[in-house]
């Protein structure tokens, strides 16, 4: 509520002033009258029906104190700021990326916009409905329409940044669509970024702030070791040097001195010895955000692929996966699927068709029965003439000419040819809880083993078979589940979370904070390394809001209370007046002589 | 305490026509030593019939026309006619309360005494006056004959008065002054604290028929005040603080009924009449109607 004229409260003063004459009883008028034998008389009657008086004198004071309270604090000019008063439905968009994590609002954007959009919430009107969207790395709704405000509250004060990135515009987009009754809603975001759509009312988040953040780390292997490249970035003005750490396994195993300014990143090159586990990079020293100053990387076999080949020896295959980073290749000729979930990825080489547990599966010669793709009749001489160049299976294999002598004719009905002569001879398809590259033909069927762009396919299928071991914060990776029903999810803080497998999948939560995750079935485990790897997320300037007010579109209503006070206040006079009419004397009768 | 002063005018002459037509009514006999020209109920000297009217309280019950009862079943005296005087003592009470009213009581009362007085002159009876507050104050000797009438109407025209009321004490002191008994009429508003029935008592004791006329203003009766006030009686100056709201005009109904109920009583004890009335009474109303309603004049 906000008072026009706050300094009129001090007529509140008379209401004391009131009581206190009430208390002392006014000075009486004096009024001669012919005897007042009969008023003395009249009075010590009054005496029995003291306790009634009293109470009717204390009504009338009580009204006279509400009624020059009311007038007090309509003089005050009152009014309420309504945002939306017309009753429109209200979504409220919190951004949480790991921008909102920043310490330039104490004790941090994402409680200064939590704060906001409470206050917001209550001033929305009783019937009026809210959601609440939180911008994460995909928006999500954390809250559907509902005018339980203490819900709604919760909900808002339950949401945690993460180190991802924030998904505003696809938040914005997600609260513009939703409806309440029918209608569209007003869209309120609360955070440091500002809306693309100028009819969002952007609550702005942030003071700005300068920063220092790790915004790439790769690790090549080299003889004799590892070459880590870390790049250094600095966003508002430059900062003090900071100390750049290299620790594996609580041991710091390299460190330099970096120092750098913006617009001029700074890449580090450390040079490392062979080394095995999680590679923790830091800045030392403190800024406004922390998330970005730390990145995790995995070293040697740890994360790579773990291949599994079930048929007969194939030298040519397997001299190609024995120069391909992995895991460890198997082979085995036993046909046991409950066995695969072991590995990450299954190469199986001229069996007969069956059907595919959910997995990964590089297929050579066969098909899954449960593919959506349908085996007609046997295709010869054939000739690879196309190939996608885009697909990350066969980026940079120029798998043209290959000549296959015989194979079995592919009708794929979903997924990806990857290559093709006069039928399709590479083909690619993921969903189903399956991803799988499967050729049409054997490897002695054709001159592919002799291809230079051979051992380039098998590299590109088994990185994309086995999926990423790196991903950026907030992605929610599915694996195969194979034979186990559950898992654990170990968080980098070491938190643990139970993951159930649904149809042969275990499908991940958002893995939103920077770390090594680890998933664990019994002895089969899998990790990741999650890191932001947003270099927006680390940039803590905050624009300006636009030169109009963001929420000036629909400056909030303020409803003057004073019209509504003055009525109160008249209603009670009126009321107090009508009480006090009761003492009024009736009209003199003309009385009669007996 | 200031004195009360009233108007001086009294009657016009065609109401005064209309009053000698009139007698006043006593209902003992009272040795008046001279031979009048009124008629009273006396038996003694008195054996001509003259009429009957109503049974009131305090008659003589050897009066009663039985006849007339056995036949209508309603008590009737019978009423002699003798010429001869009576006394007839007009009290009027000038304390300062009796100034209260539109008009006033005193105006009010001057009139009504010298309407009575003027009826008694008119028929030859002894018509004396007495202007009285806690004691007498002025008194006028018993007049006879019409040409009294002016120095009656001058006494009275000239009251004036202030102060408390005694009746009690006035009506001992004059009793001690007067060896003549008679008709007594008094007129005040009985704004006594002490009551009224010590006043009746001292009358009964010296054996006079005594006529209490009682004056009230409109605004004693049903006090137009209202809020918060400090009440101060015009004779003692004592002061009351009312707030006077429904509440407490209710109460001062009920004591003022009270009030007006004990007088009644005492008058009914002492065989006094009684008749009250309100200053906003019309006069001749009071005095054709009323009073010979009420058994005073006929």
């Amino acid at each position: 509520m906000l008072l026009g004229a706050p300094a009129a409260l001090w007529w509140l003063l008379l209401v004391p002033l009131i009581v206190l004459l009430y208390m002392l009883r006014a000075r009486r008028q004096v009024q001669l009258v012919p005897s007042t034998l009969l008023w003395e008389r009249a009075t010590r009657d009054l005496v029995a029906r003291l306790p009634v008086r009293r109470l009717e004198r204390s009504l009338l004071l009580l009204l006279q104190v509400i009624a020059v309270a009311l007038v007090a604090l309509a003089l005050a000019r009152p009014s309420l700021a309504l945002p939306g008063l017309s009753g429109d439905a209200v979504v409220l968009v919190v951004q949480a990326g790991a921008s909102m994590q920043a310490t330039d609002e104490a004790p941090s954007r994402l409680a200064a916009a939590q704060a906001a959009a409470r206050e917001v919430l209550g001033r929305l009107g009783a019937r009026q409905p809210a959601a609440v969207v939180v911008a994460g790395r995909r928006p999500v709704l954390a809250h559907d329409f509902s005018t339980d405000r203490r819900a709604l509250a919760a909900a808002i004060t339950g949401l945690r940044a993460s180190d991802a990135r924030s998904a505003t515009d696809a938040a914005v987009a997600l609260a513009r669509d939703l409806r309440a009754d029918g209608r569209p809603a007003r869209v309120h975001l609360f955070g440091d970024r500002p809306p693309a759509a100028p009819d969002v009312v952007w609550h702005r988040v942030g003071r700005g702030a300068p920063n220092a953040a790790i915004t790439r780390v790769a690790l090549r292997a080299v003889p004799g070791g590892g070459r880590l490249l870390v790049r250094v970035e600095a966003f508002g003005r430059e900062g003090p040097p900071r100390r750049l750490v290299v620790s594996a396994g609580g041991r710091t195993i390299a460190a330099r001195e970096v120092r750098p300014a913006p617009g001029a990143p700074v890449a580090a090159v450390f040079e490392l010895p062979p080394t095995e586990g999680a590679l923790v990079v830091r800045l030392e020293g403190h800024d406004a955000l922390a998330a970005d100053d730390r990145a995790v990387l995995l070293a040697g076999r740890e994360g790579l692929p773990r291949v599994l080949v079930v048929g007969e020896p194939n030298p040519p295959l397997d001299a190609v996966l024995a120069a391909v980073p992995t895991g460890g290749v198997v082979r085995t000729d036993r046909l046991v699927p409950a066995e695969w979930a072991r590995a990450d990825l299954i190469v199986l080489d001229g069996l007969q068709p069956l059907v595919l547990p959910p997995g990964a599966y590089l297929l050579i010669g066969t098909l899954g029965e449960n593919l959506p793709a349908a085996v007609e009749g046997t295709a010869r001489d054939q000739v690879i003439r196309s190939a996608a160049a885009t697909h990350p299976v066969t980026r940079l294999a120029d798998l043209r000419g290959v000549r296959v002598a015989s194979g079995f004719i592919l009708r794929p009905r979903a997924g990806t040819v990857l290559a093709e002569g006069d039928v399709p001879l590479a083909w690619a398809y993921e969903g189903q809880g399956l991803r799988v590259v499967a050729l049409p033909f054997l490897l002695e069927q054709s001159d592919l083993a002799l291809h230079p762009a051979f051992p380039v396919m098998v590299a590109n299928a088994v990185s994309w078979l086995a999926g990423p071991s790196a991903i950026a914060a907030g992605e929610g990776p599915v694996v195969a589940a194979g034979a186990a029903r559950e898992a654990t999810l170990l968080d980098p803080s070491g938190a643990t979370v139970r993951v159930a497998a649904r149809e042969g999948l275990f499908t991940l939560p958002p893995l939103d904070r920077v770390g090594v995750w680890t998933l664990r079935a019994g002895a089969w485990q899998r990790r990741w390394v999650v890191s932001t790897a947003e270099a927006g997320e680390s940039d803590l300037t905050v624009p300006d809001p636009p030169s109009a007010p963001a929420d000036a579109a629909a400056p909030p209503a303020h409803v003057p209370l004073a019209p509504w006070l003055l009525a109160a206040a008249a209603v009670l006079v009126v009321g107090e007046w009508l009480l006090w009419s009761r003492t009024v004397p009736p009209p003199a009768v003309r009385r009669r002589p007996r | 305490m200031d004195a009360v002063t009233r108007p001086r005018t009294l009657f016009d002459p065609e109401f005064l026509a209309r009053l000698e037509q009139l007698t006043l009514l006593s209902h003992r006999l009272y040795r008046g030593g001279i031979r009048g020209e009124r008629r009273s109920t006396t038996l003694g000297r008195g054996v001509e019939f003259a009429d009957h009217r109503s049974y009131h309280v305090g008659d003589d019950y050897r009066y009663i026309d039985w006849h007339i009862y056995s036949r209508l079943d309603r008590l009737f005296v019978k009423l002699f006619s003798e010429e001869e005087d009576v006394n007839v003592h007009l009290l009027v009470d000038v304390s300062r309360s009796m100034a209260w009213g539109e008009p006033s009581k005193l105006d009010y009362a001057v009139q009504v005494a010298a309407a009575l007085g003027y009826i008694g002159l008119a028929n030859l009876d002894r018509v004396g006056a007495v202007l009285y507050a806690d004691r007498l104050l002025r008194t006028l000797p018993p007049l006879r004959g019409r040409p009294g009438v002016h120095r009656l109407f001058h006494f009275l025209g000239e009251a004036t008065g202030g102060g408390r009321s005694d009746l009690a004490a006035s009506l001992e002191e004059y009793a001690v002054r007067t060896r003549r008994r008679g008709v007594l009429v008094v007129l005040s508003d009985l704004m006594l604290p002490a009551g009224v029935a010590a006043g009746l008592r001292v009358a009964r004791a010296h054996r006079f028929e005594t006529f209490v006329i009682h004056l009230l203003a409109d605004d004693e009766l049903a006090p137009a005040i209202a809020g918060d006030l400090r009440l101060v009686d015009s004779e003692t100056a004592a002061a009351v603080e009312v707030t006077a709201d429904a509440g407490t005009l209710a109460a001062y109904a009920r004591a003022r009924d009270r009030y007006l109920a004990d007088i009644e009583a005492a008058c009914r004890r002492y065989q006094v009449e009684y008749l009250r009335a309100s200053t906003s009474i019309a006069f001749d109303d009071l005095i054709l109607r009323y009073l010979r309603a009420g058994g005073l004049i006929a």
